[in-house]
């Protein structure tokens, strides 16, 4: 059967280390092997609310080739885009942020569309669209100031919104799937 | 401490389901328990989705990004769940999986690192089954095989020689798990959770 394979009998080994940048002034260091025997070890206790160095032995099936980031990942300044991702065995995991202010309704209709262009486009080149899926998180501010006795309240012109998108795509190269969620993503800002 | 793993392929209805689930289950626990379900929401890509959704829902969420619970974040899993076990000691943990995790492996890193039981259902999209089935069939075959059960939504948008043409091959792929048809965006039967979840694990 002609198809996208998953390794079911693959045996791999890979080893990484992590640092992540979780504010607790520790370094930490994650290493994974993956073979036959299961062994496990955790070391708690830095208060951080991550645990630290695991040893893990899994046999499994998947196969990686995904770039690992921080805990607390780069932001994009105020309009700008930022994209990225990370191929796990077959599947290529694009992820894409943007903040801006605007208007929620008329944000949730570019978004809306802008997410259907970028499913049409990825079908157009060729891929399997896995899934896109995106958050709209819109804030509210209202200032509250006092120098005397009486509390001044501004609510602030516009609202805050911040999206955040994740799409799944097979059988697409990864250049042309950040391109075409990067642009989805523009075209929300306008 | 009861764990579910809730499998199945991106888009075909997990988050949806977790939330009706999710409820089922806090309502069928001792009013006295104090953490009754708790959710670890499982996402490849680098930020989160669903679990505000799920938060948003009133749930309890874990998230575990950026990786695969299945394979590159199985230990991040383990270390989740012992917090999750040491700290709140919930009637029920929920596993979302990511869209392209094998269930099976994340149950036998869960009993053989942690001595945990745990059951696996798994959801199947009827509407893109059939495109799906072909390019994807070693993925699909992954998930659904050695499940306890799985349901076979989105039953609405399909027509019933569709549906039986999925449920035949859904039992191809596993010939001893129990199969559902459902619509995740209506009520789904409660004869349906308590076969799926197995009736002698609900609590």
């Amino acid at each position: 059967m002609n198809g996208i394979r998953y390794h079911h009998e693959h045996e791999h080994e890979h080893d990484h280390e992590h640092h992540h940048g979780c504010g607790c002034d520790h370094d930490h260091e994650h290493d994974h092997e993956h073979d036959h025997e299961h062994e496990h070890e955790h070391h708690h206790g830095c208060g951080c609310d991550h645990d630290h160095e695991h040893h893990h032995h899994h046999e499994h099936d998947h196969e990686h080739e995904h770039h690992h980031h921080d805990h607390g990942h780069e932001q994009p300044a105020y309009g700008r885009v930022l994209v990225q991702s990370a191929r796990h065995d077959a599947a290529l995991a694009v992820t894409g942020e943007l903040r801006l202010t605007g208007d929620p309704a008329a944000l949730r209709e570019r978004l809306g569309r802008a997410l259907e262009q970028a499913a049409a486009q990825v079908t157009a080149a060729g891929g399997i669209v896995g899934h896109i899926k995106a958050a709209l998180r819109v804030t509210e501010l209202t200032m509250f100031s006092v120098t005397d006795t009486q509390v001044m309240e501004k609510p602030a012109p516009e609202r805050e919104a911040a999206i955040t998108a994740n799409a799944i795509v097979f059988a697409l190269e990864s250049d042309r799937a950040e391109q075409i969620l990067r642009q989805a993503l523009e075209s929300v800002a306008g | 401490m009861n764990v579910l793993i809730l499998g199945g392929f991106l888009g075909s209805g997990k988050t949806t389901v977790l939330l009706q689930l999710a409820r089922y289950l806090i309502g069928r626990t001792d009013p006295d328990r104090a953490n009754k379900v708790m959710i670890i929401e499982n996402e490849v890509g680098q930020v989160g989705v669903d679990d505000g959704y799920l938060r948003g829902g009133g749930l309890q969420v874990e998230n575990l990004f950026a990786g695969c619970a299945c394979c590159s974040l199985a230990g991040e899993l383990v270390s989740t769940l012992d917090k999750i076990r040491e700290q709140y000691d919930p009637a029920w943990v929920i596993i979302e999986t990511t869209g392209i995790a094998m269930p099976g492996n994340i149950q036998m890193t869960l009993e053989g690192v942690m001595g945990l039981k745990s059951r696996i259902l798994v959801l199947a999209d009827a509407q893109r089954w059939q495109r799906l089935r072909v390019p994807l069939h070693d993925l699909l075959w992954g998930q659904i095989a050695g499940s306890d059960a799985v349901l076979i939504n989105k039953c609405d948008l399909v027509d019933p020689e569709t549906l039986d043409q999925v449920e035949r091959e859904v039992r191809e792929l596993d010939g001893k798990t129990s199969i559902f048809r459902v619509t995740a965006l209506e009520t789904i039967d409660e004869a349906v959770w308590q076969a799926a979840l197995g009736q002698e694990e609900t609590t």
